[in-house]
């Protein structure tokens, strides 16, 4: 029985390792996607290190320094300062701390609402299923940045306030994904195989169908991340995020934008930091995309 | 067809009185005192009773509520705390401005992001299809304020050929007043004549539309290249080369049609993007829009607005999601599918 098991255990996980290889090697077919993979575990890095990488520490915490106001780009600087004395290359590099950590917390406590509620509609149907459905109706008629800001715009400008208002703009969509997943998998013999030995629906619900029909909404979310990066500097940009003196990218664009005659570079670089964060993770999810729908894959 | 409408009506109704509601809920919970801002912070306790009596906050919720809806179907949705002027002439006077940002950005996205993309297409795999494909990926992740900042800086700051902010020059509205038709500015210029104000529109114009557009834009031009990229292997296109037409009528006239129909349909939707993305470009531009309402009001803890403006975006979507509905059912094939739905 032991020595069966084992063999079973090993034939799958080389079957996983192999196709997972596969998985990897088609996926960094595209140079593009590796590249952006590689921008990625740097910023990952950059905001782990942002004490030591950063030549100001103390500017990215928001100290300031009145008599270096609005230095040109230069070797000590070498993304200027800012109004108040600030060294911006410091600030931006505290700032990857803010956007990594928003998007990552934002979209696992949307996973953690929708996946719930998900698979209790999906497995029991009926009028559970009906409402929830007809409540993420109302949330899908509209763009979550739109949605984002009419929450935030109630619950008061500040980051938290905000990164709550994205949670209740996206959590519907991973809601429907695993619910119709679920659907499908409640048919499958392995569940009616586990109901006929009794097992309890809540066994059935969250040890034996979530597992299966969990994939799709993790990809689903790595293709949010970038998505949710820019809705949170949308947000701050607008006023409704973060709140001075956070080294928050969008704000840090918002408050240059009345320099930008004098300061270009106050504006610029900030600004280039959420394109570059945003566009590694969008051609990380094109690429995980082009890989799993082969209609779509570069011939 | 008639039955799918009114089922789509009946859904939009049903959001939209769920956003009502969910609207007013939320203001009457947030701790802030609407009738305190009403009057300013030196007023005295007597005129803070007077005016929560003139806001009708001295009657219970529900009663509130019901007043509220039923005013709102008249299209009254209470005075502005902050300007003390009523809500829905501030929408009207904002909507129009709003609207032709917009109207004129999808119209760019959709010409540009046509051509665009049908030409990556048909240059499949060549630096050109690359370079098309990378170039619109990067602006569906370049954050909309930020581009408009690089747009002011390029074009007025440094190259001064466009203005940086506001609709148009103030000294204008006296000298060349503009008669109203319409209420959309450039159009009711163009309409009565007045070249001046409509010329001086135009530059005000640019580059919020380019800033506006050009998510839109890269969207569509994605969307066509992969939709056209499946037409071109369909044997109809493989008949059609056989007959020895030219590439270009096989592209423009027999491949586009199977591509429009989508096309038009994601417009419609991402025409409602443009809208949310005009709250944050107009904030650049001090464009005289409900993005510039909304943000006043948010500053402001303005409510009423607040329940204004979000009331105006949930109608906005759901006819825009209505039209899309519409374009999809009006395709014969998806009639057929639906047996006569």
């Amino acid at each position: 029985m032991a020595v069966s098991g084992d063999l079973t255990f090993q034939r799958r996980a080389g079957r996983a390792l192999e196709s997972s290889r596969t998985f990897v090697k088609l996926l960094f077919r595209n140079r593009l996607t590796g590249a952006a993979f590689v921008v990625v575990t740097l910023l990952v890095v950059v905001a782990l290190l942002a004490p030591v990488l950063a030549p100001y520490p103390d500017d990215g915490r928001g100290v300031v320094n009145p008599s270096e106001r609005f230095q040109k780009p230069s070797s000590e600087h070498i993304f200027g300062t800012d109004d108040m004395g600030r060294d911006i290359l410091s600030r931006v590099i505290f700032g990857t701390r803010i956007s990594l950590s928003i998007s990552l917390v934002t979209i696992v406590a949307a996973m953690l609402i929708a996946i719930p509620l998900g698979v209790i509609a999906g497995y029991f149907g009926g009028f559970i299923d009906e409402i929830l459905m007809r409540i993420t109706d109302v949330f899908l008629s509209f763009p979550p940045l739109l949605i984002a800001i009419v929450v935030a715009s109630f619950l008061g400008p500040s980051l938290e306030n905000a990164m709550i208002a994205i949670v209740i703009a996206w959590w519907p969509w991973y809601s429907r994904v695993i619910r119709a997943q679920v659907m499908a998998a409640k048919e499958r013999p392995y569940v009616s195989a586990a109901r006929c030995i009794g097992t309890s629906d809540w066994k059935i619900m969250f040890s034996h169908i979530l597992p299966n029909t969990i994939a799709p909404v993790i990809i689903q979310a790595s293709m949010d991340l970038g998505c949710v990066i820019l809705t949170a500097a949308s947000l701050s940009f607008i006023g409704l995020g973060a709140q001075p003196p956070q080294p928050e990218w969008g704000l840090i664009v918002s408050s240059a934008r009345t320099y930008i005659l004098d300061a270009w570079w106050y504006s610029v670089f900030p600004g280039l930091a959420i394109l570059v964060t945003v566009l590694s993770f969008n051609l990380i999810g094109d690429g995980l995309r082009e890989v799993l729908d082969p209609r779509t894959r570069v011939r | 067809m008639g039955k799918f409408l009114a089922r789509r009506l009946f859904t939009g109704a049903f959001v939209l009185f769920v956003v009502v509601t969910v609207a007013f809920l939320l203001a009457a919970v947030v701790p802030s005192d609407p009738a305190e801002k009403w009057v300013g912070p030196h007023a005295t306790s007597e005129q803070k009773a007077a005016a929560r009596i003139e806001l009708g906050l001295d009657k219970p919720l529900v009663v509130r509520y019901v007043n509220y809806l039923v005013n709102l179907v008249k299209g009254d949705m209470g005075m502005s705390i902050v300007s003390h002027r009523p809500v829905s002439v501030e929408l009207a006077e904002a909507i129009p401005n709003t609207l032709e940002l917009v109207i004129w950005s999808v119209a760019l996205a959709f010409l540009a992001g046509l051509f665009l993309g049908v030409y990556s297409a048909y240059k499949e795999n060549t630096a050109l299809d690359h370079f098309s494909r990378f170039f619109s990926i990067s602006i569906i992740s370049t954050p909309s304020f930020w581009l408009a900042l690089i747009l002011q800086i390029i074009f007025s700051s440094t190259l001064h050929w466009l203005p940086l902010t506001g609709q148009m020059d103030t000294v204008l509205k006296l000298t060349h007043p503009l008669t109203e038709v319409t209420g959309l500015p450039l159009l009711d210029s163009i309409i009565t004549g007045n070249w001046t104000v409509a010329g001086n529109l135009a530059l005000h114009m640019v580059l919020p539309v380019l800033t506006l557009s050009s998510f839109s834009l890269a969207l569509t031009a994605r969307m066509t290249r992969s939709i056209l990229l499946e037409v071109l292997n369909e044997d109809y296109i493989r008949a059609a080369r056989a007959y020895g037409l030219k590439e270009r009528v096989v592209l423009w006239r027999h491949a586009i049609k199977n591509v429009i129909g989508t096309v038009v349909t994601m417009l419609a939707l991402s025409a409602g993007n443009a809208l949310v993305n005009t709250f944050v470009v107009e904030a650049v531009f001090s464009w005289p829009g409900v993005g510039n309402l909304i943000a006043r009001s948010v500053m402001n803890l303005d409510y009423p607005a607040i329940i204004g403006v979000t009331v105006f975006a949930a109608i906005a979507y759901v006819l825009l999601n209505l039209v899309a509905d519409i374009v999809i059912a009006l395709d014969p094939r998806v009639r057929l599918a639906q047996g006569g739905n």
